[in-house]
C-alpha cells in the first residue's frame, strides 16, 4: 500500500506537467488574447504590455520561464488583476471554494444516500419511485436555474436568507443546495441501482434467510458493497463541484475562485488560468486517489 | 461495518479536512476573517474625522437599514484602481471617488475648476498653464503640490507602466515619443522623460504643452487617467499602493477596506478640497441581474448601480407602485449601430453595395426595437452623435420605411434579395441584450429579402476577430471618451483609423474631420460635423440604431443622485459626493 | 455492480457457479420491460419526444423565428399557451422545436461516449497492469483538462457549428465512461466465475464479451441514462456563455438562458423548458432503469 501511494504521487508530477503543457499550448491557441477589448488598447500599448509581462518571447521560452518560476512558488501577476498576484488571488479565493464544495458534498450525500437506499430497498413501490423522482428532479433542472429560483423565493419573498455573499452561515445555505443537487441524484441513483445489485446477491438471501436482522444485513452486506459505484462517482463529482461552482459563485456573488477560473479563460489571463488548472488538476487527482484508495478498503478482493 | 464507516469517516475527514484548510484570506484591512459575520474591525488611520465615520464600521446586512452608508452596487470587482490602469467604466467609477482631476464636469459636461481653479490658453492654442489651488492635501494629510502633477503625467507615459489607455492625452508634447520608446537605456529614457510636456513651473502652478492644437483639451482632462498619484506612497508601497488601506488619492472619499471580489468600504475624505461627503460608500460586487434585484429588495443595497435589469423585470418595475417612483431613468453618450466591413460583399463599397447599406438603414423599425425589445431603455437613433451633446444632430439619417428599403434593393440590382448570397455573416458578442437585438435585425432584414446568419461570439475572440478580419456585418458601438464629437467622428471612422475595423474610406468626410479637429471657431466646427454626419448617412460606414439609456433603482432615503451622460452605466458616478441619506 | 464479501466471521463464502446463459436473453429482457410500467410510460414519452423533433413543422403553431405574434412577455393565453419572450415569440412553438437540439446533443453525446469510453474502460480493467496504468494516467490528464477551455477552443477554432458542440462535449464525457467500465471489470476479474471461465480456458476475447462485459452492463445503462440528461445541461452551461447552437435556433437550454434574467416577472419562461428537461431526464431514467433490470442475467429468479 504504501508503495502504491508513493507511485501514484510520483504519477502525479507528469500530469500536472501535461496539464500545464496542454492549457499553455491550448491558451495560445485559441484567438483572442487579454488585450483585446471592445474598445481596443493603442498598438504601443499592447507592445508595452506584452514586454511587461514577457508575451514577446517565443512561446516554448515562455513556458519554461512559467515552470521555473512555479517552482520557486511565484505563479506570476493577474493581467486581469494587476496588483495581486496570482498565488495572493488564489489564496484568498481557494479556502472559500472549498468550504462551498464541501457543504455542497455534505448536502448531497446527506440527502442522496438514504434516498438511495430507501429506494433499493423499496423497489418498484410509489416510495422508489417518488424518491428518484425528487432525485432526479433536482439533478435536471441546471444549477443556475435552481440558484436564481432559491434566491427569488428564499430571499426576496420571503426574506429569509441572504442574496449571497459568504458573510454569515445563512449565506452558505443556498449555495450548498444549488451546488449540491445534481451530485445528490447522481449519488441517489448509483446507490439504488448497486444496491440493487447486491440485494440480488445469493449471500445477501442467504444471510437473511438465516435470519440475520434486517439492519445489520444492510450496513454490512448491502451498504458497504454497494458502495463502490458510488464512490466512483465522487471523482467527477468533485470536478463538477469545482467547475460547477463558477456559476453559483458568480450568482450568489461568493468571493470563491471559481469565478476566477472561467473568467481567466474568458478574459486570456494565462498566469491565473495556469494556475487554476493546476490547482484543478491537483484537486481532481487526489479525489480520484482516494477514490481508488477506497476500492481497496471496500472490497479486499481487489488488489493493487 | 468496521471498514464501511472507517471509510465514510476517512472520506469525510479528508474532505474536512481539505476544506477547513483555507478560510478565506482576512480582507486587507480587517485582522477578523471573512466567515465570521462580525463587523470589520479596523483601525482607523490617523486624522481621521472620527464623527461622520461612526457608523462605517456597521456591516450592512438585511437586518440594518444600512445606516449612514450609501450601499451601492457596482457589479464587478474593478481590475485595478490605479489611475495609470483606468480603461473600464466600473475603474473609472471607483477611481474618481477616490481621486481628483484638474478640472472637473458639471452635470451638462461643462468643464469647471478640480484641483485647478483657473487655467490659460495661449493664443496658438498649444500651451495650457494650470493654477492650482491653495492649500491642497492628500488624503494622508501630506501637502499635493504641481510636481504631483508633473510625477504623475510622466509616469501615465512610462513605458515601463504600460498603461492601456494613454490614447486621450497623447496630444501632450513628448508624450507619444516616450511611450512608444522601446529603449533600455536609463539616460535615454530620462531624456525622454524630461521632454514631456507637463512642467511644475512652481508648487502651484502646471503647464501643459501640446504637439498640436486641440479644441477638446479641457475635456479630457477630467478622465480618471489623468489623476496624480502619489510618489511617496509608491516608493513605499509598490505594489501595494493601490490596495487598502495604503490608497492615498485626492478624491472625495479615502478606502478603508478592500474585500476583494466582495466589497469596497469607502469613508469621507476631510482633506479634500471641495469639503469631506456627508456619507460613507460601501460599493459591492453583485453581477446578475436577478440577484441584484432581490438584494434590492431586501434592503441589502440601496442602489442597483451598474446592473442591467431584463425587459420584463423593467416593465414591471414601471408598473409596480412598490417600486416605480424609485427608477432613475437617464440617457447616457453611447450609440449602437451595425457596422459594415465594406471590403467584403455583399456591402462593399461599390456603388450596388452602397444602396444596400442605405437599404438597410430603411429596414429597420428603431422605434420598436427601443420600445419592444429593449423595453424603452434606449431613443431612437439615426446620427452617430447622441443627445445631450454638442453636435447632436436630430434628421439626419434614414427613418424606418420598407417601401424605401425594397426601393432600394431593386435599384441595387436585387430585387426582393433575389441575388444576394444566403446567410451573410454577422457576428457579435454574446453579452446583455445583443442576442435580441440582433435577432430582431435579423428579423427586419428578413422582410426585405436579406438573409443572414446570426454569429454569435464569446466576446475577447470576438473583439479580435473584429479588429482583424471584421465579418461582412458586425455590430459595435461606442461610449463616449470625452464629450466631444471629435471623440466620435475623427476617432472611429476617419479612414486611418485604429478603430476603423469596417475598412471604411471617405476622403471628403477625412477631410471635414480632420480640419474640425484643430478648427477654434466651435460654430465653424458643428457645421463641419454636420457635412460629415450627411455623408454618412449618403454612404453609411454603419446602420444607426439607438443610443444609450440607462434604468436603475435607488431607495427613496438616497438623495441628491445628479448624473451625466460619461457616468459609463453608474449613475452619480462625478456627484455621490454630494448626496445625502434620510432613512 | 456485487462483490462477493469476505465475511470469514460470519459464514464460509459461497461458491458461485458460473452463470448460465440464459436462453434468449433478449427475448427475456424485452418481456420483463414490458412488465415495468415506469419504463413503458418513459419510452412512451421518449418516442412522442422524437416524432416531436421529428415532426416539429407540422405541429408547432408558429415559426421559431417569427417575432412579435403578440406583445413581448405575454402571460399564457388560449391563443399562446405558453406566451411569449421578449421578441413577442410563441414559447410553445420554440419548445417543440427545442426538441430537436435538445435531444439530438443527448443522445449523439453518449453513442460517442460509449463507443470510446466502453472499450477503453474494457481494456484498462481487464489487462491491468501497466496498459491500466497508461490508460488511467491519459485518463487523468484528460479529467484534469478543463472542459470549458478545450470546448471554446474547439468551437472558436472550428467554427460555430452544432455538430462541433456534440463532438466536444463527448470528448470531456467519456472519462467517466472508462472509468466505470474499469472499476465494475477490476472487481468482476476477481470474482470465481471468471477464474472459472479462464481455467477452463476461455479466450481474453470471449471472457470479455461473454462474461465481463455482460455483467457490467447495469451501470453502464445506468450512465448512459444519466448522461444524457447531462450532456442537455452542458449545452445549456454552453449556451450561458454563449456557445450553444446559434440564435434563433433554439434549444431547451438556450431557452432557460434566455429567460434566466427574467425570472422575477414570468418565472414560466423559465419553468416550461426546464420542465421539458426534466421529463426528458425521467423518462430516460426510468428506460434505463427497467433496462437494466431486464438485462441483469441474476434477476431471473425475480419472475
Amino acid at each position: 500500500m504504501g508503495a502504491f501511494l508513493v507511485r501514484r504521487a510520483l504519477a502525479l508530477i507528469p500530469v500536472l506537467f501535461f496539464v500545464a503543457l496542454m492549457t499553455f499550448v491550448l491558451m495560445h491557441l485559441t484567438p483572442g488574447g487579454p488585450w483585446d477589448r471592445e474598445k481596443p488598447l493603442s498598438p504601443q500599448a499592447i507592445e508595452n504590455l506584452n514586454a511587461k509581462y514577457h508575451l514577446d518571447l517565443p512561446p516554448a521560452q515562455q513556458f519554461l520561464l512559467y515552470l521555473w518560476n512555479a517552482l520557486h512558488g511565484d505563479f506570476g501577476p493577474s493581467y486581469t488583476h494587476p496588483d495581486r498576484t496570482v498565488a495572493e488571488i488564489i489564496a484568498s479565493g481557494a479556502g472559500i471554494t472549498l468550504q462551498l464544495g464541501f457543504f455542497a458534498l455534505i448536502f448531497a450525500l446527506v440527502l442522496g444516500l438514504p434516498l438511495g437506499v430507501l429506494a433499493a430497498l423499496r423497489h418498484n413501490t410509489p416510495a422508489d419511485y417518488l424518491s428518484m423522482f425528487v432525485a432526479v428532479f433536482g439533478y435536471s433542472v441546471p444549477n443556475f436555474v435552481l440558484a436564481t429560483f432559491s434566491i427569488v423565493i428564499f430571499a426576496a419573498v420571503l426574506h429569509l436568507l441572504p442574496t449571497g455573499g459568504w458573510e454569515s452561515w445563512r449565506a452558505w445555505i443556498l449555495p450548498a443546495m444549488a451546488l449540491g443537487f445534481g451530485p445528490a441524484a447522481a449519488i441517489a441513483r448509483y446507490t439504488r441501482s448497486s444496491m440493487l445489485e447486491v440485494i440480488r446477491q445469493d449471500y445477501v438471501r442467504t444471510a437473511r434467510a438465516k435470519g440475520v436482522r434486517e439492519l445489520l444485513v444492510v450496513r454490512r452486506h448491502e451498504l458497504k458493497n454497494a458502495l463502490l459505484p458510488v464512490v466512483t462517482i465522487l471523482g467527477p463529482a468533485v470536478a463538477y463541484l469545482v467547475t460547477g461552482s463558477f456559476v453559483v459563485e458568480q450568482i450568489f456573488h461568493i468571493p470563491g475562485i471559481g469565478r476566477n477560473f472561467v473568467d481567466s479563460i474568458l478574459s486570456r489571463d494565462y498566469p491565473l488560468l495556469m494556475a487554476s488548472v493546476l490547482l484543478y488538476a491537483a484537486a481532481v487527482a487526489v479525489a480520484n486517489l482516494l477514490v481508488d484508495l477506497s476500492y481497496g478498503l471496500l472490497d479486499p478482493r481487489i488488489r493493487y | 461495518m468496521k471498514h464501511s464507516s472507517l471509510l465514510t469517516l476517512g472520506l469525510l475527514a479528508a474532505l474536512a479536512v481539505a476544506g477547513c484548510g483555507g478560510t478565506a484570506a482576512p480582507p486587507t484591512t480587517a485582522p477578523g476573517s471573512a466567515v465570521a459575520g462580525g463587523p470589520v474591525a479596523s483601525a482607523k488611520p490617523a486624522g481621521s474625522a472620527a464623527a461622520i465615520s461612526a457608523s462605517a464600521s456597521a456591516k450592512p446586512s438585511a437586518e440594518t437599514a444600512g445606516g449612514n452608508t450609501l450601499r451601492y452596487n457596482i457589479g464587478d470587482e474593478p481590475e485595478s484602481i490605479d489611475p495609470a490602469q483606468d480603461q473600464d467604466t466600473t475603474q473609472d467609477f471607483v477611481i474618481m471617488q477616490l481621486n481628483a482631476t484638474l478640472v472637473y464636469p458639471d452635470k451638462d459636461l461643462n468643464i469647471k475648476p478640480g484641483l485647478a481653479e483657473k487655467w490659460d490658453v495661449s493664443p496658438d492654442g498649444l500651451t495650457y498653464t494650470f493654477k492650482l489651488r491653495s492649500g491642497l492635501k492628500w488624503s494622508d494629510g501630506t501637502p499635493f503640490t504641481a510636481k504631483d502633477v508633473e510625477y504623475s503625467f510622466k509616469r501615465l507615459f512610462d513605458p515601463a507602466t504600460a498603461s492601456p489607455y494613454t490614447d486621450i492625452v497623447k496630444g501632450i508634447k513628448g508624450a507619444e515619443e516616450f511611450f512608444t520608446s522601446k529603449s533600455k537605456d536609463a539616460a535615454e529614457l530620462q531624456k525622454l522623460r524630461d521632454g514631456v510636456g507637463v512642467k511644475a513651473t512652481d508648487d502651484t502652478t502646471v503647464v501643459i504643452t501640446l504637439k498640436e492644437k486641440q479644441a477638446f483639451f479641457l475635456s479630457t482632462l477630467f478622465n480618471g487617467a489623468t489623476a496624480p498619484v502619489n510618489q511617496a506612497n509608491l516608493e513605499k508601497n509598490k505594489d501595494k499602493s493601490f490596495d487598502a488601506p495604503n490608497y492615498v488619492g485626492t478624491g472625495p472619499f479615502r478606502l478603508q477596506t478592500w474585500q476583494h471580489k466582495s466589497k469596497m468600504e469607502l469613508v469621507p475624505n476631510p482633506n479634500y478640497y471641495g469639503g469631506a461627503p456627508k456619507i460613507n460608500l460601501t460599493l459591492v460586487m453583485i453581477h446578475e441581474p436577478t440577484a441584484t434585484l432581490a438584494a434590492y429588495k431586501n434592503n441589502e443595497i440601496d442602489a442597483s448601480g451598474a446592473t442591467n435589469l431584463s425587459a420584463a423585470d423593467t416593465n414591471a418595475i414601471r408598473n409596480d407602485p412598490a417600486y416605480k417612483d424609485q427608477v432613475l431613468q437617464y440617457t447616457e453618450l453611447g450609440t449602437y449601430y451595425l457596422q459594415y466591413n465594406v471590403t467584403k460583399k455583399p456591402f462593399d463599397a461599390s456603388p450596388e453595395g452602397k444602396k444596400l447599406r442605405q437599404a438597410v438603414g430603411y429596414a429597420i423599425d428603431r422605434k420598436t426595437l427601443v420600445e419592444r425589445v429593449l423595453a424603452g431603455v434606449g431613443t431612437v437613433a439615426t446620427s452617430l452623435i447622441p443627445p445631450g451633446m454638442p453636435g447632436h444632430l436630430d434628421n439626419i439619417g434614414p427613418t424606418y420605411d420598407v417601401n424605401k428599403a425594397k426601393q432600394l434593393m431593386s435599384e441595387a440590382g436585387f430585387p426582393d434579395g433575389k441575388g444576394l448570397p444566403q446567410n451573410i455573416q454577422a457576428s457579435y458578442n454574446n453579452l446583455g441584450t445583443w442576442p435580441q437585438v440582433m435577432q430582431y435585425v435579423q428579423a427586419n432584414l428578413q422582410a426585405i429579402g436579406i438573409n443572414i446568419q446570426l454569429d454569435p461570439r464569446e466576446s475577447k475572440t470576438y473583439f479580435k476577430e473584429m479588429r482583424e478580419n471584421a465579418s461582412p456585418l458586425f455590430r459595435a458601438g461606442w461610449n463616449s471618451d470625452y464629450p466631444d464629437p471629435d471623440d466620435w467622428y475623427r476617432v472611429i471612422f476617419k479612414s486611418d483609423s485604429s478603430q476603423n475595423y469596417g475598412k471604411w474610406k471617405n476622403e471628403q468626410f477625412d477631410k471635414l474631420v480632420t480640419q474640425a479637429a484643430t478648427e477654434q471657431d466651435q460654430n465653424k466646427r458643428l457645421d463641419l460635423y454636420r457635412q460629415a454626419a450627411e455623408i454618412m448617412a449618403d454612404d453609411p460606414p454603419a446602420t444607426i440604431w439607438y443610443h444609450a439609456a440607462r434604468f436603475r433603482l435607488f431607495k427613496p432615503a438616497v438623495k441628491g443622485i445628479v448624473t451625466t451622460g460619461q457616468d459609463g452605466g453608474l449613475p452619480g458616478k462625478y456627484f455621490l459626493k454630494d448626496v445625502s441619506l434620510q432613512r | 455492480m456485487a462483490v462477493s464479501p469476505v465475511e470469514v466471521t460470519f459464514e464460509a463464502p459461497i461458491l458461485e457457479l458460473p452463470a448460465a446463459r440464459p436462453r434468449g436473453l433478449w427475448s427475456d429482457a424485452l418481456r420483463r420491460l414490458r412488465r415495468n410500467r415506469a419504463a413503458v410510460a418513459g419510452a412512451a414519452i421518449i418516442l412522442a419526444l422524437i416524432a416531436m423533433a421529428i415532426f416539429a413543422g407540422q405541429i408547432a403553431p408558429h415559426s421559431y423565428t417569427e417575432q412579435f405574434v403578440g406583445g413581448p412577455f405575454e402571460k399564457p393565453s388560449s391563443a399562446l399557451p405558453f406566451g411569449t419572450d421578449n421578441l413577442g415569440r410563441d414559447q410553445l412553438s420554440r419548445l417543440i422545436y427545442g426538441a430537436r437540439i435538445s435531444m439530438a446533443v443527448g443522445v449523439i453525446v453518449q453513442v460517442i461516449v460509449v463507443l470510446v469510453g466502453v472499450p477503453l474502460g474494457a481494456i484498462a480493467g481487464y489487462a491491468g497492469g501497466w496498459l491500466d496504468n497508461l490508460l488511467m494516467r491519459f485518463t487523468d490528464v484528460v479529467y484534469a483538462f478543463p472542459e470549458l477551455l478545450f470546448v471554446i477552443l474547439l468551437l472558436a477554432a472550428l467554427g460555430r457549428r452544432e455538430e462541433y458542440v456534440f463532438l466536444a462535449i463527448a470528448i470531456a464525457s467519456w472519462p467517466t465512461m472508462a472509468r466505470l467500465v474499469r472499476a465494475q471489470f477490476l472487481s468482476l476479474k476477481q470474482k470465481e466465475f471468471v477464474e472459472a471461465a479462464r481455467v477452463a480456458g476461455a479466450s481474453p476475447w470471449r471472457l470479455i464479451t461473454r462474461h465481463l462485459l455482460p455483467n457490467s452492463t447495469g451501470p453502464i445503462i445506468v450512465a448512459v441514462t444519466l448522461g444524457i440528461p447531462a450532456a442537455i445541461l452542458t449545452e445549456a452551461v454552453l449556451a450561458f456563455l454563449g456557445l450553444g447552437a446559434p440564435p434563433p435556433l433554439p434549444s431547451w437550454g438556450s431557452l432557460v438562458h434566455d429567460a434566466l434574467d427574467s425570472i422575477f416577472t414570468v418565472p414560466l419562461l423559465v419553468v416550461f423548458p426546464g420542465l421539458a428537461i426534466s421529463i426528458t431526464m425521467l423518462s430516460f431514467v426510468f428506460v434505463g432503469d427497467g433496462l437494466r433490470d431486464a438485462l441483469d442475467p441474476r434477476s431471473a429468479t425475480r419472475l
